[in-house]
């Protein structure tokens, strides 16, 4: 039997982020692949985890990466000089 | 009956293009996931203790987002960062290899942010109003230098969405925001979530759920504003020569 539209729409966000089991994911799937209703809604929860990816990955700090790679590498040299710490 | 007709047409093109859309793209579940940012053989080479380089500094950058999120402040943030990397790296031999690096540091991380804050606010009760004033004011600013550095109109409208993205992060009460950050910007599963702040899965959900619903909220509110800054940036560029 076809999942009901209130149903699908409370699995909405586990799906997006695929955290349901395989058997509701499935279910929501192929409601998702028929409903004039639900998929839009889908579309915009899509559309949000896919905008924050792209703003997140973008957030790289080259500088801050060796700044602490630095500070790993005094405190290996730190710990060479003071063997029993 | 016109009346009846039109509605009926509208109805019939609004599922026509959702149908377009399943076609173009049907729905699959997951979203993307953060990789890690690879570090050069060279690099890994240099730190003598196994498997740091390879298993921790992947995840350098994703801690430094939540880092930035949590003490809304970028020099804050970066002083976070190295200090969550060193006591990780002092303490790596407790970590169970194998498993779930990630959360590992985003444990620590927000650890020493909550001992961090707590000896700040027993020296600095009367200042803290102050000091998270200026803090937002450092954020922001932040952003405005990379917006006007210039770049196409892509990256303009971007990096204003970045900017609105983080404001309505910053926004959320506490507890929604680490959580939002830990799933959204961490990458962190449901329960991977759920280890780092202590809390059960239900509650995860629930909190995520509801702090995204607000930042898209605040997202579409300022839709207009973010079209009007992006035609507003586009013009300029494509007069110089």
């Amino acid at each position: 039997m076809m999942m009901k539209c209130e149903h699908v729409m409370e699995l909405l966000w586990e799906f997006v982020d695929g955290e349901l089991p395989a058997a509701e994911e499935q279910a929501v799937r192929e409601h998702l692949e028929v409903c004039g209703h639900c998929f839009p809604q889908f579309d915009w929860h899509r559309a949000y985890a896919r905008f924050v990816h792209r703003a997140a990955t973008r957030m790289e700090n080259p500088a801050l990466r060796r700044r602490v790679f630095a500070a790993l590498l005094r405190a290996t040299a730190e710990q060479a000089d003071q063997p029993d710490l | 009956m016109d009346r009846i007709r039109t509605i009926i047409m509208r109805g019939w093109a609004r599922l026509d293009a959702s149908a377009g859309r399943r076609r173009a793209d049907p729905p699959r579940s997951g979203r993307p996931r953060d990789p890690g940012t690879p570090v050069p053989a060279a690099d890994a080479e240099a730190i003598p203790k196994p498997g740091f380089a390879e298993e921790a500094l992947p995840w350098l950058d994703a801690v430094h987002r939540f880092a930035l999120r949590l003490t809304r402040d970028p020099t804050l943030a970066e002083d976070l960062v190295q200090e969550t990397f060193l006591r990780a790296y002092r303490s790596w031999d407790q970590f169970d290899r194998g498993t779930n690096c990630r959360s590992w540091l985003f444990t620590i991380c927000r650890n020493t942010h909550l001992h961090e804050r707590e000896r700040a606010s027993t020296r600095h009760e009367v200042m803290e109003s102050d000091i998270r004033e200026e803090m937002v004011g450092t954020t922001s600013l932040a952003f405005a230098d990379r917006r006007a550095a210039g770049g196409s109109p892509d990256d303009v409208f971007d990096t204003v969405l970045d900017d609105a993205l983080l404001a309505a992060i910053d926004a959320l009460p506490g507890e929604y925001r680490e959580v939002l950050v830990l799933s959204d910007l961490g990458d962190l599963t449901y329960p991977e979530i759920a280890q780092v702040l202590g809390i059960p899965i239900g509650t995860v959900k629930s909190r995520l759920f509801r702090a995204r619903h607000q930042v898209r909220n605040a997202l579409l509110d300022r839709r207009d504003e973010f079209e009007m800054r992006a035609r507003g940036r586009a013009i300029p560029d494509r007069e110089t020569p």
